[in-house]
């Protein structure tokens, strides 16, 4: 089960996910080897010792600042998932659009170390035994996420169209 | 019906409203910088595809760039590297670039007004946050990510969120020392940083008519640092009287039509709004940040607010913004020391703004233990500001002269903040990390208060340095 590998507080800007001084990379693939460089989260990341499904909790405003969407594929690279209060808007569609996996979640409270669970709607911390509603995104971007992104939902739903 | 310049701008612009329930919004002007766009070029290269409208795009080089030394290869061979890309796509897809070099280069928020592309009733995208300037003109600009980029190239459209219209009214006359970024920072201060998400705020009232461009920009440059992704001001004759002339404005007969139109596209009298905030010009004072985001800040004359008095919700936040910034809680922010002192940024670095901060340094010097200095926002104010001599007013007070683009405010750049420097900043952020030093400390300011911070070595209040200036004058 996902496993909390990291949590942060309010306004979680860009430059803290995908620090500027990294962003002279022309591929998304180098991307993930810079997330949260300042954060002691980077080493673990780097060595490969979080497994992909692992859980980062934020609060409100996560992803604010600076529209740069390394700061959306340093974390897909990782496989994480963005368990949030509330996400800042141009962050948010970066990550339909690149397909990470981001949660509204206005109550959650949880630590690093905490086991949660997902289901339809609801995000369920199995350590504290608490329960904390998710906001749905709207069903598009919710499917866009699940096909992987823009791309891979579009290629997905021209094939469905031309086999029906 | 009577509706806003948000309501207008949008339906002039709908292509249609997808079966989502998004609407797919014709982008008229998409503005390219190295940063954001290298992936988004590489995607429509593997699909054989072209730029849709490559006459509605132009390219620049801003963020990467340095600020002494622009001889080629750079340094960096990273950033080499990105403006070697761009150059390359801007060649193959035939979009314009101003590249180093050229008379029209410099930070894509300031040459897009300057050279009359940025214009009223337009939709002006691009990928960096801070597009939200353009919105000065009357124009509804907003900032994207990489794929956005990739799809406006595609197919110069985007599909998008309807947005509320809150309108910001601030009234009277601002106080000699007290500027446009200081109206912004209080603005920003009392509805914080997401109180404009899902927004977008139409700037109005008696202060922000009698404003120049030059500072309608500064506010609506830090619209998105309010947590709306649009911010705008209706245009009127102080915009119409600044875009003429300029190169790719209209001319003669044309512009004559394109100003009874842009006038048209202003908000209507009787419009409604989804809600008013209004705030009262004249109590304002300039307005420094003390913390960790731009909604952190106190009036020069205050004190650090104390654990005690910011909400609950807020307590963490602040005992961290107090801990990275070394600041006692209670503790007064003038005569805090400062290392570095930077003037530039999309926020502040047009002509008007060098004014400012020269007027404060002429004669002055900046004081030993800081680094200063100046960054034009583009080739063109560099020149003008150089033959008006204001260069030779920071130089000869110890400030750098620097060559056009985002410089400190970014750090992807050779220019950096090293270790725990305290950095008096006319930029927009003060996100930790955001001057290039995991450990660095921006104080976020109007240029006038961050240039009488250089001279004094801590921040001070510019009002009492201005009214000393004037004092010498009269002896």
């Amino acid at each position: 089960m996902p496993n909390v590998v990291l949590t942060l507080g309010d306004d979680i800007s860009t430059d803290v996910i995908y620090p500027g001084r990294f962003m002279a990379t022309v591929l998304p693939s180098e991307t993930p080897q810079f997330a949260f460089f300042d954060l002691p989260i980077n080493g673990p990341l780097k060595n490969k010792q979080v497994v992909a499904g692992s859980v980062v909790v934020g609060g409100s405003n996560f992803g604010c600042g600076s529209s740069r969407e390394q700061a959306t594929s340093t974390l897909v690279g990782h496989g994480l998932v963005i368990v949030a209060k509330g996400f800042a808007r141009i962050f948010l569609q970066n990550s339909v659009n690149l397909g990470l996996r981001t949660i509204i979640c206005p109550d959650i409270e949880a630590s690093e170390g905490d086991i949660v669970e997902f289901e339809a709607d609801a995000v369920v911390n199995k350590t504290s035994g608490r329960r904390f509603a998710i906001v749905p995104l709207p069903k598009n971007s919710q499917a866009m996420i699940d096909a992987g992104g823009l791309i891979a939902y579009t290629r997905k739903r021209l094939i469905e169209r031309h086999a029906s | 019906m009577a509706q806003t310049l948000l309501r207008k701008v949008w339906d002039a612009h709908t292509v249609r409203v997808l079966p989502t329930g998004q609407t797919q919004v014709f982008i008229g002007l998409h503005l390219v910088h190295e940063v954001t766009t290298p992936q988004a070029f590489d995607a429509l290269r593997q699909r054989g595809w072209p730029v849709r409208f490559p006459a509605r795009t132009f390219a620049t080089v801003d963020h990467i760039v340095p600020t002494t030394d622009v001889a080629r290869p750079f340094a960096d061979l990273m950033a080499e590297q990105m403006l070697a890309a761009l150059e390359r796509n801007c060649r193959d897809f035939g979009v314009p670039l101003y590249d180093l070099g050229h008379e029209h280069q410099g930070i894509v928020h300031v040459i897009g007004p300057e050279l009359g592309l940025t214009q009223p009733g337009m939709t002006i995208a691009c990928g960096d946050s801070h597009t939200s300037t353009h919105g000065a003109f009357g124009a509804v600009a907003f900032g994207i990510g990489t794929s956005q980029v990739r799809d406006v190239l595609a197919s110069q459209c985007l599909a998008m969120d309807p947005l509320k219209v809150r309108r910001i009214r601030v009234e009277g006359q601002l106080a000699p020392g007290v500027y446009a970024k200081d109206v912004i920072l209080a603005i920003i201060q009392r509805l914080g940083v997401k109180g404009g998400v899902g927004h977008a705020y139409e700037y109005a009232g008696s202060t922000i008519d009698a404003m120049s461009m030059d500072e309608r920009m500064t506010i609506c440059n830090m619209s998105i640092e309010g947590g709306a992704r649009v911010g705008y001001v209706n245009p009127d004759v102080t915009t119409f009287r600044y875009i003429e002339g300029r190169p790719f404005a209209p001319a003669g007969a044309d512009f004559a039509r394109a100003r009874a139109w842009w006038q048209s596209m202003a908000s209507d009298a009787n419009a409604v709004y989804d809600d008013e905030v209004v705030f009262d010009a004249p109590s304002l004072e300039p307005v420094v940040t003390w913390g960790l985001n731009p909604a952190q800040s106190v009036f020069v004359s205050g004190r650090i607010p104390t654990v005690a008095d910011v909400p609950d919700g807020e307590r963490a936040a602040t005992t961290e913004a107090h801990e990275f910034m070394g600041f006692e809680p209670g503790a007064r922010i003038e005569g805090a020391r400062i290392d570095v002192a930077f003037v530039g940024s999309c926020t502040n670095s047009r002509l008007s703004d060098l004014r400012e901060a020269a007027a404060i340094v002429r004669g002055q010097r900046v004081a030993r233990h800081v680094r200063a200095l100046v960054v034009p926002g583009s080739h063109r104010v560099s020149r003008a500001a150089e033959a008006e001599g204001l260069d030779e007013v920071f130089r000869e007070a110890g400030f750098e002269w620097r060559g056009a683009g985002c410089s400190m405010c970014l750090g992807m750049n050779p220019d950096k903040l090293s270790g725990r420097e305290m950095c008096a900043s006319s930029s927009n952020r003060n996100f930790k990390g955001r001057m290039g030093s995991p450990t660095g400390r921006t104080l976020l300011m109007s240029p006038a208060m961050v240039a009488a911070a250089a001279i004094a070595g801590e921040v001070v209040d510019v009002r009492k340095v201005a009214r000393d200036a004037r004092a010498e004058v009269t002896r």
